[in-house]
């Protein structure tokens, strides 16, 4: 995102500000997903190659070396329509070349610790890595079965590609500053809302999934 | 006195006003440009040295990649001949290789699992238990040929039993710990170095708009002082273009104490003297007029008064007597044109004398003779008539420049006209009092009676000749007064009494030192 982009982003966003209460995850662009109930659970697939170009050499070289990408994916379900949020989870999975086995190690962390799956290729572990594929995303009894009746529901996601840590300091301080030291904070706090909004990782893509309804039994 | 001066209206805007202001803009132009320019340089300088600082940082975390594989490498190395070197010593050592590979694995820390196939033998695991850690242990596999002479208990049976021996090593999760967190600084410093450009922009942005505050500050302060110095300047030159035009009774605005103020203030100052010049020397022009005039009348009427009255005479003298009602209807018409002869010489004594006021010739007097001279002279008005006349002489010495005989007959018109005009309005007794009064570098005497006083609207009309409300005034005493006092340089107005009646002030000059201090 360029700074330009992201200032006027920015610049949207306070004129905006009154209105922030009414937009909805709806106004999110919208991707394909596809969506299948196993047992009790509702499962997703949705492919986001966004997150990771075969163009961005640095992210590549990255990976290459040994160091970790970490993708984060929080999934939101909501109900169409409404401001209703259903479930949320967040999945969060590494990927790196492994120097000691000469393989792409893609790490999942579940809840009983960490999958691990291995690739030869380079371009397969970045397929499977910004692919849910067959994700729970929340339990089925969660749902109201209602079949093309409605309700629907759709699944905003949040995709981090190498999340940035937050800084402390200066954030939120009640320290009450006097001086040269009170206007760098004011300069600070100026020169950081007029950049736009600090980046939240590499990477980001926020998108949300088509509509999807359960069948009723 | 004259009517109150018109204040002309001060300029919104001038020719100098606006060049002042462009001066002051442009100066804050070119103050905040350059400090702009100055902000820009800083930031370009310590965006540099901060690139710089981070590309060295960049490079070196680059130059940690290589000798992270290198040492991996040498780990791995080193795997394989302890490898190596743990099938070897199985290889001589009978008994149960079970108890072997434990024994192995409990003298080496990082061994993980031991795992011997042999052909025809069952194959044997030995392992240490896992961790309850989140992150699982990172291992490295190691395969090797058994040596040809068997292991244990199978060695004795043929020496075809070599086999194979897989070796599970732990791998010190500090190095990959470390290892990540170089990846972590390395990305934190892509992301500032990324960062940079947006944020030199933003802080750039602010400080631009600073300076675009302070320069609006700038031109509205530069538009507020040049309006107020140029307004008064351009002010004065409109009232001095307007005086230049003939009209002496336009003023300045003279607010404030600045060298503009005390300007506008002399140049008022000086336009009430003019105008006071002005209304003077317009008197006594139509004082000369009215003597030129009065001078004419006089010689015109005198000339035959004399022969009428002898005429006359010689009328009533020629009278044979004869017809008693012809001799008294004579008498009478002489009598009638004796008495009007006297009138009329009357007159034209009083003509002759407002003809030939002679002209001013100042000295230095002291007030209080002058004063103390009129007193004596016109102290007769208690005596004889019932009047009260009181004089004040200051106690101090004050010297004037005036001419003393005419000075004391302004005195005496002014206390004859108050005398005349208090009897005709029937007081009794008549008062009039001669107070002083000094300020600075004049003296101002002050002729009080308890008449009828003045109306408003005739104190200024008073003063022209042949101007009088009295039944037997002639209309020129108080005109030959004002006519003295402007000779002297004075000014004479007139005000209520305290007494009742009317206040004639006169202004003089003083001639003494109290001029100098005062």
């Amino acid at each position: 995102m360029s700074a330009r982009v992201r200032r006027r982003t920015v610049l949207a966003g306070v004129l905006g500000a009154p209105l922030l209460a009414f937009v909805r995850p709806e106004s999110l662009s919208k991707r394909s997903a596809k969506f299948a109930e196993v047992g009790n659970s509702i499962q997703m697939t949705l492919s986001l190659p966004s997150l990771i170009r075969a163009k961005d050499q640095e992210a590549l070289k990255s990976i290459d070396s040994g160091f970790d990408t970490t993708f984060e994916f929080t999934l939101d379900v909501w109900e169409h329509g409404t401001r209703e949020l259903v479930a949320s989870r967040t999945l969060v999975l590494k990927l790196r070349r492994d120097p000691w086995k000469k393989h792409y190690l893609l790490r999942t962390k579940g809840s009983s610790g960490w999958i691990k799956r291995s690739f030869e290729d380079r371009a397969a572990a970045i397929e499977a890595a910004v692919t849910l594929d067959g994700v729970k995303i929340c339990s089925a009894a969660r749902l109201t079965r209602g079949g093309e009746a409605g309700p629907f529901y759709f699944v905003e996601i949040l995709a981090l590609r190498n999340p940035l840590r937050k800084r402390g300091g200066g954030e939120g301080g009640t320290e009450t500053r006097r001086g040269q030291g009170r206007d760098a904070e004011w300069f600070r706090r100026l020169v950081e809302t007029l950049a736009g909004e600090r980046a939240l990782a590499e990477q980001v893509v926020h998108v949300r999934t088509n509509p999807f309804f359960l069948l009723p039994r | 006195m004259s009517a109150s001066p018109t204040r002309l209206p001060t300029p919104w805007w001038g020719r100098l006003g606006v060049r002042v202001a462009a001066a002051l803009v442009v100066l804050g132009v070119m103050s905040v440009g350059a400090s702009l320019y100055l902000a820009r340089l800083s930031v370009d300088y310590f965006d540099a040295r901060l690139r710089e600082t981070l590309d060295q940082s960049r490079e070196l975390a680059e130059e940690v990649e290589p000798v992270h594989r290198e040492l991996i490498d040498a780990h791995i190395e080193a795997f394989r001949a302890r490898a190596q070197v743990i099938a070897l010593t199985l290889g001589p050592v009978g008994g149960d290789p079970r108890e072997q590979l434990r024994a192995v694995l409990g003298q080496q820390a990082d061994l993980r699992e031991l795992t011997l196939e042999r052909p025809g033998h069952d194959v044997v695991r030995v392992d240490r238990p896992a961790s309850d850690d989140a992150e699982p242990w990172q291992t490295f596999d190691v395969e090797v040929e058994l040596p040809a002479a068997g292991v244990g208990e199978g060695a004795s049976e043929g020496a075809t039993g070599a086999g194979e021996l897989r070796v599970v090593f732990e791998i010190d999760p500090a190095i990959d710990r470390r290892y990540q967190a170089l990846g972590e600084r390395q990305r934190e410093l892509g992301q500032q170095r990324s960062d940079q450009a947006e944020l030199e922009a933003a802080a750039l942005e602010v400080v631009v708009g600073a300076g675009l505050v302070v320069l609006l500050f700038a031109i509205a302060a530069g538009v507020v002082v040049a309006r107020a110095t140029t307004r008064k300047a351009t002010a004065l030159s409109r009232v001095m273009a307007r005086v230049g035009e003939g009209d002496l009774d336009v003023r300045a605005q003279a607010r404030g104490r600045d060298e503009l103020a005390t300007l506008a203030r002399a140049f008022n100052g000086m336009l009430d003297e003019l105008a006071q010049a002005q209304r003077r020397v317009a008197y006594l022009q139509r004082i000369g007029a009215w003597q030129g005039m009065a001078r004419r009348i006089a010689h015109e009427i005198k000339n035959p008064l004399t022969p009428i009255q002898l005429a006359v005479q010689q009328l009533r003298d020629k009278d044979p007597g004869l017809d008693p009602r012809f001799s008294a209807m004579l008498r009478t018409s002489v009598e009638i044109v004796e008495d009007e002869v006297e009138g009329l010489r009357r007159m034209v004594t009083t003509f002759s004398q407002f003809a030939k006021v002679p002209e001013v010739r100042t000295r230095a007097e002291p007030l209080a003779r002058v004063l103390r001279e009129f007193e004596r002279a016109y102290g007769h008005l208690g005596d004889d008539e019932g009047g009260e006349l009181h004089v004040e002489v200051p106690e101090h010495e004050v010297i004037i420049a005036a001419d003393r005989q005419l000075l004391k007959q302004a005195l005496v018109n002014l206390v004859e006209n108050a005398v005349l005009s208090a009897r005709e309005a029937g007081r009794a007794p008549v008062q009039v009092r001669v107070t002083v009064r000094l300020d600075p570098g004049e003296v101002t005497l002050l002729v009080d009676d308890n008449g009828p006083g003045i109306d408003q609207e005739r104190r200024e009309r008073v003063f022209e000749p042949y101007e009088t409300s009295r039944k037997s005034g002639t209309g020129l005493g108080l005109a030959i007064v004002k006519k003295i006092v402007l000779d002297h340089g004075g000014e004479i107005w007139i005000e209520d009494s305290p007494l009742g009646g009317a206040r004639f002030l006169l202004r003089l000059r003083r001639s003494d030192a109290a001029t100098a201090g005062a």
